[in-house]
């Protein structure tokens, strides 16, 4: 490994034709001081051992570089490096081994200090030479360049401007440059980042903090299968860097997306640890929510919470046909491309370390009825319990179950290389406490990445992947406490399990005691790697194979602890096991050809690829432990043949080719044409194999004479336009295209035997195929102001069809039930169509030392079902166990999954408006429900009003799609200090809060809010602006709301569920260079982080950020796990 | 160089010759496929086996179809759970369209038509498997298992067509109204799916038909082994004939054939002593019993099908004092005998609170012998004498726990049975008895209380008795309908039942225990059918076909979730659940829904 890093470029005439042609990343010449000659220090006491036989030069000098602080100084075109040589010399002073290591040759040498100079010339030129580059007209000029976060950027180019004369930066982002009288200004520029100039004047020392560049246009975005020039895409690429997700408090890559690209809908509506996001892009194209394909560095993988995000380098975001359709069936959910850090050639061993600790607590919870305010309201409603005007208990169930819980994570990463190898190990570790009581998420994860050189056309390269996951999930009851009354307590220490039994007249349980009565212990594991070959065979030709694999298991067990509530009781000592392994195997090879002739630049790429992959999972039970909690079934009394288990075995296959064009002309004009050919095993016959063909080009108009350099305002035009078909098998499970008998039930004919039964198990359909999405997409690249302000528009149309769904079989069939699960027809029954429009916009700019940036996108998508099944044919999602039917419809000609009701007309203000209405229950105080329409003898509608209020008067209520979603990113660095805001949200949206029903009313033997006593007619109120919960009768008999007004799936419950929301607020501190210099680190940087900061909106449940699926979403119930807020302190160090 | 030219060639061979022609198609590991199953007559049987257990799945016998099904409609049952809007409705006789409570209608229609697709899966198979496997000898068993399968089609589509039908035929009237969808076969396309409702009269005779297909193949089946003896037999299904005959009004064929289960099958009414426990789980299948289901103790919650046991008691299982003197539930305990049936068991005694037992031990178990409280020793002396002396029909006892006077075991030992419900602030205090047909006097399984073993009888001989008796009514012959009738009154009250006793009914309009019920009083066969087959989940039917929903619920006024709502053009048929409307457009709902 060479030590020395800097590049020097002189300008003295001999020196510089002897730098010209020095390789950089081998040689780097450091001047320092000008008495090099004066002080013969270093070369008298320096000693070198040296054992080398039939040696390249090379490998010597390297040796003698290795052991010592020498450095070599030569041309290459004077010093034959591959000479071999044998030599063999112990602990000698390098004056003894330079003359036996170039004896009989007519290299000439001289040492200064530490530098040894190689040469043919006459030894006094070289002399001059050196002596002169350090003379008095120079002068010197060093600094750091760093990045804005501060860390150093080793590589970067400093030229003196107009000239070619400059030097690169090393590891620690330093550089030292010898400047002529009478230079002006330095340019500094990188890969990526807005070069700078800075005027010289009298300054001796220069740091430069580079941003990067407002559009990359030369930036080199990953794409499937290989990488093109940003400046080159005819498709539609969001490209993300790490930098923009740095630090977040993500649980998974889609939720660290969420808001930093147009037409990328995410959404979290869970405070759960660990668990993961909804996303969408480009508007839902089907039923089965077209999740997208994720790929990690070249391979299929899970991004979700066992994927260490801080692994991650970029992003890239595949959003129309033409860029995804080379994954062909898998794509149509859109491809997100992640590339993990790999080292870097020539950078010595670079060490992060980053850490952040905080605390996370709800953002929302509601407050349930105290024991006074409950047994007020419950009298009200004429129930009565003798026991509870004695009672003490007042147990504040929301603060039993939730706490404030801590979370904190801590990555370790090493990184480098030498011109031969890379390397990039990390290591991390993440605890998320969840607000619920005994409620956690544990990460430990490693990555190792390396690639290596073994010759100039052939290189390998791997990658691997462990993680292992721990996690304490929910008890038995999830989502908020209503089911609970003030009037128990948690414990009781006399009873079985030491909890408190439930009072009479209530069938509830107690959810502390849910909470823990089960000891959990779930584990799961991933690995995942692959190895690449690639054989550059010729020039522009290049063969890649990737082999590559994962396995992943779960070893679950939960036991059942006793307890006695009372009503509910488990008196049986219970462990369940479950294990499962998977393991996928994965293989491609890929041709790619990429040449030049003239103007016309051509690359074509083939593959092939085939997959194969198997699971398994064991399912088992045992009772009956004496002492317990046990982790095995060893110590079970029960009798083995009555203990539970069952097994699955399952395997997948597929086979692919594909192929890519892209042509070139003049950098102005480009076209790319791919197709790709998919086989799955899911699929029989004619359906077996699809084909994804797609078309797109570009035209980069400001490269056009007429505009190029004309207009100083534009600095880059592209419109770009595609067209393509991607794939989708859907949720499509295993043999769908056989019908099926399985086990199914057991019974017994003599009360002695158990016989098993049989049944059919599955819905068969053999003509199930891939559903199809075809997307036409319209792009237009603009850059202002030398890409200062850089804006993408893009337009798509994306038609789904031979949509798969599973439609639930009418009960009267027969079939569809297994087991208490169910299975539904699988069918290809459906189109569906979004439009859209997204803007992607940066601003970029720094004043002084002021630096800032705004990016905003804004996404609009209109969805509408086309086409469901057979005309006629509904699909019903959502609900609420305290509601008479379900919330959500889809149907065609609307978009999915709209919320489907009675229209509220305010409330009635007199018991005789009432009796006038079609109500025939209703009375003051109710819900006015709009009668539109009506059956007519033979149940068909007839499209008016008739009096009465049934099924015909259901209509749409509500639209949970936003027309709007949109990200704010702020990024400001002054000095040391970052600042960076994130900001979401949508506009334009329907949510169905469900919880009314519940938050208004006492429903079942469950709790509610004060709500409850603002409502109309409540005890001594008048009609309030809510529905009354009861009526009483002409007999005094309480009826509890005879009209359905908490029942009933009406407008009553749709809020406007527009939000903005500031996601996440991070402030930086970066300590100055010298500071952290002086305690060993190149980098510290500390950070406050929070995020769910605040939420601008008008909806009145817990959060306005629900998920859902595509057929049900927007629906917030009793279930839902709060979302949480986190403020947190972290810390980034380098060294 | 070469080398690695070498490595990436052998990777390439290595990942093309790992897929061979047949690489896409796998076999299907977690199923069986119809090409390659059934083929062998035992595995035909595994068919067989599903029709049965899914006769004690969860919306049937396995949990839901007494507490959540026929007592709330006929009224056995009054509510201790009252949090329920949609459980209040049935017991008030008021189900709303979209009540998908977790009982009543939604899983009595789901599971029986699930019992029609078990059976047209099987009459699907045997064609198939008698071109392509069949062996010598196994036309008999092959019959038989069609037999079978005829047979559970029909009692599925009886049990529809009881609770989702328009109406029963009533006097003549009735038969063009909507029945239920009949499906023969097992659809494979969605299409197929979307059955329209019969009308009444095509349904039983659809029903008839498949029963008369099953007396055929099973003709000879007059017993089956040890192994197999819950299965059904030719008695049974002719006795399932008679019923269904009855049920739709044709008499003079219900009274031919119940005949011939009289005279043929060797089954007769058992003494009294086994009767009054034979609900009990024990003496499984005895003298009496023409169909019944078998359960066996197993780990599972007994839901859908997939335990052998059952949990339907676990919401009826009576209240008890604990060893410690505790008020408590031996199960969930959602519901209780509504009081008016005692009333109509001849109990008339007034209620009144317990009071504290003065000669209580705390240091000794709580027990009958050591009661924490009480009634009057007069309450107590009465109502153990009534048992025996025909003051009371001593069935109220057969049927149901009396609070203080009757034990259960319920916590590993005998424990005093409590009322359930002992006061409401509408109503007052109550009896309060629990059910006790099909409980188990011999302990709790051993899952959470939750796994029950006794026997459930589907037809026994004294339904057949009551049924030929009124075939013999309604076809001119008073005279042995009044003996059929008394033979199981007799019986009832421990008289040896061919032969004429003092509690003999004189004549068929004699007054019966239920005095102060315009609708039994002078009934006896109505008054007979409701006391003696209480609490077996008949007497709705009975309700339906005679039309007594609203003297019924004059009779019972009202649960405790409030009064009963009862509407003729409505409250007979229940709705047909919003799931069904929700996936099959050609579904009709009941009026009133």
């Amino acid at each position: 490994m060479k030590k020395t890093f800097d590049l020097w470029m002189y300008s003295h005439p001999t020196l510089k034709k002897l730098i010209m042609e020095l390789k950089i990343a081998f040689l780097i010449i450091l001047v320092s001081v000008s008495n090099a000659l004066a002080i013969p220090t270093y070369s008298q006491v320096a000693k070198v051992s040296l054992d080398m036989k039939n040696t390249s030069l090379e490998k010597v000098m390297d040796e003698i570089e290795s052991q010592s602080e020498f450095y070599f100084i030569f041309n290459q075109k004077q010093i034959d490096v591959n000479r071999v040589v044998d030599i063999q010399e112990d602990n000698k002073l390098i004056t003894d081994i330079l003359p036996e290591l170039f004896k009989g040759t007519n290299v000439n040498y001289l040492i200064f200090d530490k530098k040894i100079l190689l040469t043919t010339d006459p030894l006094e030129n070289s002399l001059l030479a050196f002596e002169s580059g350090i003379g008095s007209q120079q002068k010197q000029i060093t600094g750091t360049v760093t990045a804005k976060d501060g860390s150093p950027i080793p590589g970067v180019n400093i030229v003196i401007t107009g000239t070619t004369h400059g030097a690169i930066t090393d590891i620690d982002g330093k550089y030292t440059i010898e400047v002529p009288q009478g230079s002006k200004s330095l340019t500094f520029s990188f890969i990526g980042m807005e070069p700078q100039e800075i005027s010289i004047g009298t300054l001796i020392q220069i740091n430069v903090t580079l941003s990067e560049s407002a559009i990359g246009l030369n930036e080199v975005v990953v794409v499937g299968y290989g990488t093109q020039k940003k400046s080159d895409l005819t498709g539609t690429i969001t490209s993300i860097k790490s930098e923009t997700l740095k630090d977040l408090p993500v649980k998974s890559l889609a939720e660290a997306i969420q808001g930093q690209a147009a037409g990328v809908y995410v959404t979290k509506g869970s405070g759960e640890p660990g668990v993961g996001s909804d996303i969408i892009i480009r508007g839902a194209g089907s039923i089965n929510g077209l999740a997208p394909l994720y790929i990690v560095d070249g391979v299929a993988s899970g991004t979700g919470n066992n994927f260490n995000m801080s692994d991650v380098e970029s992003i890239e975001i595949l959003k129309d046909a033409s860029s995804a359709a080379i994954y062909g069936v898998e794509a149509a959910g859109g491809v997100i491309l992640v590339t993990t850090k790999h080292g870097k050639s020539g950078e010595k061993m670079h060490v992060d370390f980053n850490a952040y600790y905080g605390s996370r607590s709800a953002v929302n919870l509601p407050s349930l009825l105290n024991s006074a305010d409950y047994i007020k309201a419950r009298k009200v409603l004429g129930v009565d319990n003798a026991s509870w005007d004695n009672s003490t208990l007042n147990t504040n169930w929301i603060s039993e179950v939730y706490q404030p819980a801590t979370e904190q994570k801590y990555d370790l990463s090493l990184s480098g290389g030498n011109e031969k190898s890379t390397y990039y190990i990390s290591a991390g570790y993440l605890k998320e406490d969840g607000i619920r009581r005994n409620n956690w998420f544990e990460r430990y994860n490693l990555r190792m990445n390396s690639d290596h050189k073994l010759s100039d056309n052939f290189t390998i390269g791997q990658y691997l992947y462990l993680s292992k996951t721990k996690n304490n999930p929910v008890g038995d009851t999830y989502g908020i406490p209503y089911r609970s009354i003030p009037l128990m307590a948690v414990y009781d220490p006399t009873r079985v399990g030491g909890w408190a039994a439930v009072p009479d007249g209530f069938q509830g349980g107690n959810p502390v005691g849910d909470a823990e009565v089960h000891v959990y212990n779930n584990n799961d594991w991933n690995i995942e790697g692959n190895f690449f070959a690639d054989w550059k065979i010729i020039k522009g030709l290049d063969l890649r194979a990737t082999g590559s694999g994962s396995m992943n298991g779960s070893d679950n067990s939960n036991f059942n602890l006793l307890y006695d509530y009372g009503i509910l009781k488990n008196d049986i000592p219970k462990l369940e096991k479950y294990l499962s392994r998977n393991e996928l195997i994965k293989g491609d090879l890929v041709l790619t050809f990429d040449r030049t002739f003239g103007k016309h630049d051509i690359k074509a790429m083939v593959g092939w690829e085939g997959a194969k992959s198997n699971g398994t999972d064991i399912d088992a039970s045992a009772s009956g432990f004496p002492v317990y909690p046990m982790p095995s079934f060893n110590t079970s009394t029960q009798n083995v043949n009555n203990r539970y288990a069952t097994a699955d075995y399952g395997v997948g296959t597929s086979l692919s080719q594909f192929g890519r064009l892209n042509y070139n002309y003049a950098e102005k004009y480009l076209l790319q044409a791919t197709v790709r050919r998919d086989g799955t095993n899911k699929f029989i016959g004619k359906n077996q194999y699809g084909i994804f063909p797609s078309v797109s080009a570009a035209w980069k108009i400001s490269e056009e004479s007429f505009l190029k350099d004309k207009i100083d305002w534009l600095s880059n035009l592209k419109i770009r336009a595609g067209w393509g078909v991607l794939g989708s098998i859907g949720s499509v499970g295993d043999f769908i295209y056989q019908s099926a008998y399985q086990s199914y039930n057991v019974t017994s004919y003599d009360g002695v035997n158990a016989v098993t039964g049989w049944a059919i198990s599955n819905f068969a359909n053999s003509d199930i195929r891939w559903e199809k999405v075809t997307t036409k997409n319209l792009g237009f690249d603009f850059g202002f102001l030398k890409n200062k302000l850089s804006l993408a528009v893009e337009i798509y149309d994306k038609q789904t069809s031979d949509m798969i769904y599973t439609i639930a079989l009418p009960p009267s069939s027969g079939q569809g039930y297994y087991n208490g699960g169910g299975y539904g027809a699988t069918i290809n029954i459906g189109k569906i169509s979004n439009r859209g429009l997204e803007f992607e916009g940066v601003w970029k700019d720094k004043i002084g030392e002021f630096s800032y940036s705004v990016g905003a996108n804004a996404s609009f998508n209109k969805n509408k079902v086309i086409q469901i099944g057979d005309k006629g044919a509904l699909i019903y999602q959502g609900g609420a166990t305290w509601l008479s039917s379900s919330i959500s419809r889809t149907e065609d000609g609307y978009p999915m999954g709209q919320f489907y009701g009675y229209k509220v007309d305010g409330i009635f203000k007199t018991d005789a408006d009432a009796a006038a209405s079609a109500q025939p229950n209703a009375k003051a105080g109710d819900l006015i429900y709009r009668d539109i329409n009506g059956f007519d003898a033979n149940g068909n509608l007839t499209g008016k009003p008739d009096g009465k209020i049934d099924d015909a008067d259901k209509t749409y209520i509500g639209n949970p799609w936003p027309k709007c979603y949109y990200g704010i990113n702020i990024s400001v660095a002054f000095k040391g200090f970052d600042l960076k805001a994130f900001f979401q949200g949508q506009a334009g949206v329907d949510l169905f809060n469900a919880t009314k029903g519940i938050r208004d009313n006492f429903y079942a033997d469950w709790n509610t809010t004060s709500e409850i006593f603002n409502t109309s007619n409540f005890g001594n109120n008048v009609i309030t602006n809510l529905p009354s919960v009861y009526q009483t009768s002409s007999t005094g008999e309480i009826l509890p709301d005879p009209n359905g007004n908490y029942k009933n799936v009406s407008s009553f419950f749709v809020e406007n569920g527009s939000y903005l929301k500031l996601k996440d607020l991070q402030l930086g501190y970066t300590l100055p260079a010298n500071v952290s210099k002086r305690i060993g680190l190149s980098l510290v940087r500390i950070y406050l982080e929070a995020s769910n900061l605040f939420t601008i909106t008008k909806y009145t449940g817990l959060d306005p950020e629900l998920g859902g699926g595509v057929t049900g979403r927007g629906i917030e119930t009793d279930g839902m796990y709060p979302t949480t807020r986190f403020i947190s302190l972290g810390l980034n160090l380098s060294f | 160089m070469k080398k690695y030219i070498s490595l990436i060639l052998m990777i390439i061979v290595a990942g093309m010759t790992g897929c061979k022609k047949d690489f896409l198609d796998k076999p299907n590991y977690g199923a069986l496929s119809p090409a390659d199953f059934p083929r062998t007559i035992d595995q035909v049987e595994l068919f067989v086996n599903t029709m049965y257990a899914n006769q004690h799945s969860f919306g049937l016998y396995g949990h839901a179809i007494f507490a959540q099904g026929f007592y709330p409609l006929e009224h056995s049952s009054d509510q201790d759970w009252i949090n329920d809007a949609w459980w209040n409705n049935i017991h008030q006789n008021n189900v709303m369209p979209g009540d998908n409570g977790e009982g009543g209608a939604v899983n009595i229609w789901r599971d029986c038509a699930h019992g029609v697709t078990a059976a047209n899966t099987l009459l699907q198979i045997i064609p198939d498997y008698k071109t392509k496997y069949e062996k010598q000898g196994e036309d008999d068993e092959l019959n038989l298992i069609e037999g079978q399968a005829y047979y559970m089609r029909a009692w599925n589509r009886m049990m529809l067509l009881g609770f989702f039908g328009e109406t029963f035929i009533t006097n003549g009237q009735g038969g063009d109204k909507l029945g239920i969808p009949l499906i023969d076969n097992v659809a494979t396309t969605i299409q197929e799916m979307y059955v329209k409702r019969a009308t009444v009269k095509e349904s039983w005779d659809a029903i008839i038909a498949d029963l008369q297909q099953a007396e055929t193949l099973l003709a000879n089946k007059l017993s089956w082994d040890d192994a197999n003896k819950s299965k059904v037999t030719i008695w049974g299904i002719k006795a399932l004939l008679g019923k269904v005959l009855i049920y739709s009004e044709n008499f003079a064929d219900a009274k031919t054939i119940l005949k011939e289960v009289i005279d043929g099958s060797g089954k007769t009414l058992v003494d009294f002593n086994i009767y009054k426990d034979m609900f009990l789980g024990r003496y499984e299948n005895n003298d009496e019993s023409l169909i019944e289901i078998s359960y066996k103790q197993d780990a599972g919650w007994s839901t859908w099908g997939a335990s052998t046991a059952n949990n339907a008691p676990m919401m009826f299982e009576p209240a008890v004092y604990s060893p410690d003197g505790q008020r408590t539930y031996a199960s969930w305990t959602n519901v209780f005998v509504h009081d008016a049936n005692l009333k109509r068991f001849g109990f008339n005694e007034p209620t009144a609170a317990p009071t504290p037992n003065p000669a209580y031990d705390p240091s000794k178990p709580c027990d009958l012998s050591n009661m924490i409280e009480k009634r009057s020793d007069a309450f107590l002396a009465m109502s153990i004498a009534a048992k025996t002396d025909g003051s009371v029909d001593p069935r109220m006892w057969v049927c149901s726990f009396q609070p203080w006077v009757d034990s259960y075991n319920a916590f590993g030992q005998m424990c005093a049975v409590a009322p359930v419900e002992q006061a409401d602030a509408t109503i007052g205090l109550f009896h309060s008895f629990s059910f006790r047909k099909y409980t188990n006097l011999d302990g709790r399984g051993p899952d959470n209380g939750m796994n029950y073993t006794s026997q459930m009888y589907l037809m026994r001989m004294a339904d057949v008795y009551l049924l030929y008796a009124e075939a013999c009514a309604k076809t001119g012959d008073p005279v042995t309908a009044l003996e059929y009738i008394n033979k199981v009154h007799r019986r009832a009250y421990n008289k040896p039942f061919n032969t004429p006793s003092s509690v003999d009914y004189v004549n068929l309009t004699d007054a019966t225990k239920a005095g102060d019920d315009p609708s039994l009083k002078n009934d006896p066969l109505k008054y007979e059918r409701w006391a003696e087959l209480f609490g077996e989940g008949g007497w709705w039917f009975d309700v339906c076909r005679w039309k007594l929903g609203a003297a019924q619920a004059a009779y019972f006024v009202k649960v405790r979730s409030g009064s009963i709502k009862w509407d003729d053009a409505r409250s007979y048929a229940q709705p047909i659940p919003t799931s069904e409307f929700e996936s099959n457009p050609n579904m009709v709902q009941n009026p009133g829904y």
